[in-house]
């Protein structure tokens, strides 16, 4: 039955996706449209499912189905003018050009197995396994998150902080699972998939297809970043929310516009509804957001203080619903054995920092993109004197920070498994970042450039022999 | 030879073989190659994996000797039994350093279901009626326990 409803809730994600981006009034080219309707459907799809367990309507397929159902509807309904967007979005699709099939045939080829491996295995990782999936599967089979493993008596004192991180991935889990699938796992592909259009429709946007394929392969190809596309943890879809955030802030940073800021929160808020501690990167860019706000000249936001409270409301609200209002007051629980702030030497600072930044060197983990990132941004900074976008900039610098002074305060955070799967956020920022700078976009008009002139392609003894 | 529109073929062919190359290129760095060979092994697997759709036989296959003591145990257990977990060191020493998971509370849970299950310094561990010990040729053993002695004796063999 897996066949039938697996497409049917795909399918009404996408059209939740599809009807909040229209209520935003979001333009896009259509693959960066649809693709975009599918990342922000799925979250979506996760707050139907948990506001049916609270509202106390069992968590069954088919109540989830009508749950979709009706929130696609209400999104999708023609008031409030919705259709005229969505005339213009679909307008501009984009043809792929004869230089880009090696590149699209390999990310097909990559991603085709992806699919079959997400589908096929059953969970793997130990964080998931003890912790999201667990939930998953009594609240699946008991039709409530409120289920027996917060109950019985046997786990008490042995849940540790793993089934209490962030609800995204449980309730996708449970979703399908219950769609038939027995491992759940196919909406990472879903989300695997959205984003690998989502980046490389924005890439080519930004620089010829030829480096954009390049770009989008070196993303690609970090070993360990491709592992969590087929196998469930929570880090793989906060890196995606987390990447999409910001690049919507760098659109807001350029041109201050509501729409913009809007997205850029919300799927910040989804990457806090993946993994709660992402909640620690809100409050500086909701300062950022402010400082982006000023001078703005057709900003829906004028203020930047309401820009910057936007910033931090939204993502703040999802972090709340979960750890304040779902685990406080429904299910009464809160995660055991977080273990606080450890014990803190200055003289350990310099060593973690030293440690952090030496992760970005492994290029076993994160494949080469990290290395591409440190040495175009030299010949940037360097031969170039352009700084590139000042958003992404900070936020590389924030999420360094960040990361660091977990590594620093928190005793559970270890670099081998929370700050090595953390780091995922860094990589769309960087290949953003080298699709962004004056080096490659240089290169792009050059390749453009040569290819509008005129004349043969190259010396005519090379084709015509005759 | 060729007007505008054939030398547009041509350069669009020649970006292609371009894009062709420069992917070649990338595949050949080592982290690239060792990442490529991943994903040539899972093509490789998957004939097998097709062949082999059976929802157990796919749990067997990833969770290897975790499931296979689970199942074990599981056929072992009878309604009203308290299984005592051996501790994850004893059985990382004595049993598998990689296959120990099983006896943590929260991966029997998942894999056997809601069977009762105490660890040897939870309060009620006395309460326990079952165990597994390791034999001396690293084999599980299911022993069932008469009383908290039989639980204090067990506690001391962990402790090895």
């Amino acid at each position: 039955m897996a066949l039938l409803w697996v497409p049917l809730v795909l399918w009404l994600q996408f059209l939740m996706g599809r009807g909040l981006l229209r209520r935003l009034h979001v333009r896009l080219p259509q693959p960066q449209a649809i693709a975009l309707a599918v990342l922000a459907g799925l979250p979506l799809s996760s707050l139907v499912a948990l506001f049916l367990d609270l509202v106390g309507i069992h968590i069954t397929l088919l109540s989830v189905l009508c749950g979709f159902a009706g929130a696609a509807a209400a999104l999708n309904g023609p008031w409030h003018g919705a259709r005229g967007d969505a005339r213009a979005t679909a307008s501009s699709a984009a043809r792929l050009r004869a230089c880009e099939w090696p590149f699209v045939a390999f990310f097909v080829g990559i991603a085709a197995i992806s699919v079959w491996r997400a589908f096929y295995l059953p969970v793997t990782f130990r964080d998931a396994l003890l912790g999201l999936d667990l939930v998953a599967k009594y609240a699946a089979a008991q039709g409530t998150l409120h289920s027996t493993v917060f109950t019985d008596p046997w786990l008490h004192g042995h849940l540790s902080n793993q089934p209490f991180r962030a609800p995204f991935p449980v309730l996708m889990q449970v979703v399908f699972r219950l769609a038939g699938l027995p491992f759940g796992q196919l909406w990472l592909s879903a989300l695997f998939l959205a984003f690998l259009v989502f980046c490389y429709s924005r890439f080519r946007e930004r620089v010829h297809p030829l480096i954009a394929g390049l770009v989008m392969t070196l993303l690609l190809a970090s070993r360990e970043m491709y592992a969590h596309t087929f196998m469930v943890s929570n880090d793989y879809a906060t890196a995606v929310f987390f990447g999409a955030a910001v690049v919507f802030f760098l659109d807001y940073d350029r041109r201050p516009q509501s729409g913009s800021l809007l997205l850029s929160a919300l799927f910040m808020g989804f990457a806090c509804w993946t993994r709660s501690d992402t909640m620690l990167f809100v409050p500086p860019g909701a300062v950022l957001a402010a400082l982006s706000a000023k001078g703005a000249d057709r900003a829906g936001l004028r203020a930047p203080w309401s820009a910057g409270a936007v910033f931090l409301a939204i993502p703040a609200a999802f972090v709340l619903l979960w750890h304040g209002l779902y685990l406080g007051r429904v299910l009464h629980q809160s995660p055991e054995g977080l273990g606080g702030i450890g014990p803190i030497s200055a003289l350990a600072l310099p060593g973690d920092f030293y440690r952090t930044a030496w992760l970005f060197g492994q290029t076993s983990v994160y494949g080469y993109l990290p290395l591409v990132f440190f040495a175009l941004a030299l010949v940037n900074l360097v031969f170039l004197r352009d700084r590139g976008p000042r958003a992404l900039w900070f936020w590389l610098a924030f999420l360094y920070l960040g990361l660091t002074l977990m590594l620093f305060v928190a005793p559970v955070t270890t670099l081998e498994n929370t700050l090595k799967r953390g780091y995922f956020k860094f990589l769309p920022i960087m290949a953003l970042y080298l699709v962004e700078s004056r080096a490659l976009q240089t290169a792009s008009e050059r390749i453009r450039r040569w290819e509008s002139a005129p004349g043969p392609a190259w010396p005519r003894w090379m084709w015509n022999r005759q | 030879m060729g007007g505008p529109s054939t030398d547009a073929a041509r350069r669009s062919l020649l970006l292609t073989a371009v894009s062709a190359l420069f992917l070649a290129a990338l595949s050949l760095l080592p982290a690239n190659r060792a990442w490529l060979a991943d994903v040539a092994d899972y093509y490789a697997r998957l004939p097998r994996e097709w062949r082999a759709m059976d929802v157990t036989e796919r749990l067997r296959a990833r969770h290897h000797r975790n499931l296979a003591v689970l199942e074990y145990i599981g056929a072992s257990l009878r309604p009203g039994d308290v299984f005592l977990l051996p501790p994850p060191e004893y059985v990382r020493r004595h049993f598998d350093p990689v296959y120990w998971n099983w006896c943590e509370p929260k991966y029997f849970y998942y894999m056997l279901g809601r069977w009762p299950t105490v660890t040897p310094d939870d309060p009620g561990a006395d309460r326990a009626t079952c165990t597994v010990t390791i034999d001396d040729r690293g084999r599980p053993v299911f022993q069932r326990l008469v009383g908290p002695a039989d639980v204090e004796r067990l506690r001391a063999a962990f402790r090895e």
